[in-house]
């Protein structure tokens, strides 16, 4: 098989494991819409002061969804025994891309759908450049966490840690994602630098992955 | 995986430099060099505040080093090394925040600001202190040393995008003095003592890492290979029945 | 087809988990020429998966979906297609397992402790899902601890004891 028919039975695994469990609807979702809420108590109910915090609101609820996606898309291979034979039946390159398009599209998911509750309830009109760095940050964010995601779940312990690793390494897309989302400020420099950000991460998260997959 | 035995000469010339050059460093800071035109006393926080940054950087910059070199080479004493220069460069790092936030109290009139140079050491601290946390996801040794070194080698190669993001983010921390292009407005005895101080941190912490690597290598003394004899080659092939 | 036997501890789990690539060896090289699956009996399938998604999905890893129908039906549980693993009983989620090992085909399979809660039924499924891959050319090395069942289709009976692996 090619490495692209092998990422793709990997992606089509992820949704219908996806599809059957609901898995990361129950959970990454209702977070998400959950923290945007709160946050509009917390920060509201003052329309500036809405405008201000609604694109870090979006981006701190994306940060923080990567904790139930990594669980759902890679710690539950571990636990439920099926993580050897991913390893077995697909090469490193292959298993990492699969996963890393997974937890792709359930951060874009999160990206979405927190985006538009805070147009709704912050009454924001986001750029359109703000959707460019929904991509784009999920896209750096996804590759952190798959990597960072197999890392801890290969462990016996301290599960928990995974937030502490990601949160302040996702400190740019956080940064560059906020400023992309509110009216206007100068777009290309947080373009740039995101786009440095997501190209360093996936360079640097392919290339450790396959000795996170040793045993 | 045995280390050779350790040159304890290195080790003793180690400790004798770095205890004259901090000797030095400490008379020429406290004695020698005069109070700061405008900070006064709180300024000689400077020779102890940047070393630190200087040497927790270094620290950083050893463990990508060694951890890079252990994914290559699989060999346990690089790991050691990464691991006692994580060590030294998290305890670095939050030794220059707390002096940070000290110099800044009587001189900027607050514990903090959201400086770029700032909030970089901050997410440094979190991520190197999440990588020493990594070791203890699990029992195996190697396992250990191989997610170590993965956070290592993530941890560091983010840290330029971290600094420039927060650079855009806000500027207003005083430009770095020493190394501003423009001429050094710094007095000679200060330099001095500012070198002096960065020599003695440098010297100090390679010997405090030369000497945790050898404390970790002793915990990592296995026993010997084995002692049993290889029984003969096993080969496993679908077959006709017997 | 090898078939191991020894006490708990062992270390007939590590055997097979080194055959299978998955644990690296300290000393000696290991040759494959094709894929190696290690499975554990009733293990390899994510519970919230139907039966016959989750084999098809997982052959679909090494394009072979179209061999998830004949291994269900091979099993006898192609009737149970439709339901959901975590719903199977214990026997039936070894059964699942031994689906996905005819239907991937590897070239080795390692296939840890599968006869202890099969019934009667079960262990002459087993016999037979063995003795087909065996024919399809593939290497099958399996632990067990009731190894009787098995012994007449094995090529070989291995013994771990204190470490050393003895042909008995």
């Amino acid at each position: 098989m090619t490495l692209s028919a092998q990422v793709l039975a990997v992606l089509r695994r992820e949704a219908a494991v996806e599809r059957a469990g609901r898995e990361l609807l129950t959970t990454a979702l209702p977070l998400a819409a959950a923290f945007v809420v709160l946050a509009g108590l917390a920060f509201g109910p003052e329309p500036q002061a809405l405008e201000r915090t609604a694109g870090g609101t979006v981006w701190l609820a994306v940060l923080v969804a990567t904790l139930p996606v990594a669980r759902a898309v890679l710690s539950a291979e571990l636990t439920e025994d099926t993580w050897d034979v991913l390893r077995a039946l697909t090469g490193p390159g292959a298993l990492f891309a699969g996963k890393l398009l997974g937890v792709w599209a359930a951060l874009l998911t999160v990206w979405a759908l927190t985006s538009g509750l805070v147009v709704v309830l912050f009454d924001v009109r986001p750029p359109l450049v703000a959707v460019g760095a929904g991509v784009l940050g999920t896209l750096a964010l996804a590759s952190l966490t798959t990597a960072v995601g197999v890392l801890v779940a290969t462990g016996s312990r301290r599960r928990g840690l995974l937030p502490a690793l990601v949160l302040p390494a996702g400190l740019p897309a956080l940064l560059a994602g906020a400023q992309l989302s509110t009216p206007g400020v100068v777009a290309l420099p947080w373009a740039v630098l995101l786009v440095a950000y997501a190209a360093v991460l996936l360079a640097a998260c392919w290339t450790v992955f396959p000795a996170l997959l040793e045993e | 995986m045995s280390m050779a035995p350790p040159p304890r000469r290195i080790d003793a010339a180690l400790s004798a430099t770095a205890g004259l050059t901090s000797l030095a460093a400490l008379v020429v800071a406290l004695a020698v060099a005069p109070p700061d035109a405008l900070q006064g006393q709180a300024q000689r926080l400077m020779y102890v505040h940047v070393p630190a940054a200087w040497l927790a950087y270094a620290c950083f910059a050893v463990v990508l080093v060694s951890s890079v070199a252990y994914l290559l080479r699989r060999d346990l004493r690089w790991d050691r090394r990464a691991q006692a220069a994580g060590e030294l460069g998290v305890g670095m790092t939050a030794l220059a925040i707390v002096l940070g936030s000290l110099w800044g109290r009587p001189v900027w009139g607050t514990w903090w600001v959201w400086d770029p140079r700032l909030v970089t050491t901050v997410v440094l601290l979190l991520v190197y202190a999440g990588y020493l946390s990594v070791r203890g996801l699990g029992d195996d040794r190697e396992a250990g040393a191989r997610r170590a070194a993965a956070v290592g080698i993530l941890g560091f190669v983010n840290v330029p995008v971290v600094h420039f993001s927060v650079v855009w983010w806000r500027t207003l921390h005083q430009p770095a003095t020493v190394l501003s292009p423009d001429p050094s407005p710094m007095d000679g005895r200060m330099a001095l003592a500012l070198g002096l101080a960065v020599v003695a941190f440098s010297l100090g912490g390679w010997l405090v890492v030369r000497r945790r690597a050898q404390v970790l290598a002793g915990h990592d003394v296995t026993v010997p290979p084995t002692e049993l004899t290889p029984g003969p080659a096993v080969v496993v092939r679908a077959g006709e029945h017997r | 087809m090898s078939v191991v036997t020894g006490e708990n501890g062992s270390g007939k789990t590590t055997l097979l988990r080194l055959a299978a690539g998955l644990l690296q060896s300290t000393t000696g090289t290991r040759t494959c020429s094709g894929t190696a699956l290690y499975l554990r009996a009733g293990g390899g399938l994510r519970s919230a998966q139907t039966v016959g998604d989750a084999v098809a999905t997982t052959a679909a890893l090494v394009g072979r979906r179209g061999a998830s129908g004949p291994a269900l039906a091979l099993l006898g549980i192609a009737a149970h297609a439709d339901r959901r693993l975590g719903t199977l009983s214990a026997g039936e989620r070894v059964r699942a397992t031994l689906a996905v090992a005819a239907a991937v085909e590897p070239t080795v399979l390692c296939l840890d402790e599968p006869t202890g809660v099969l019934d009667e039924r079960g262990v002459d499924l087993l016999v037979t899902v063995l003795g087909y891959l065996r024919s399809a050319g593939t290497a099958v090395l399996v632990a067990t601890h009731q190894p009787a069942a098995l012994l007449p289709l094995a090529d070989a009976h291995l013994r771990l004891a204190g470490g050393r692996l003895e042909v008995v």
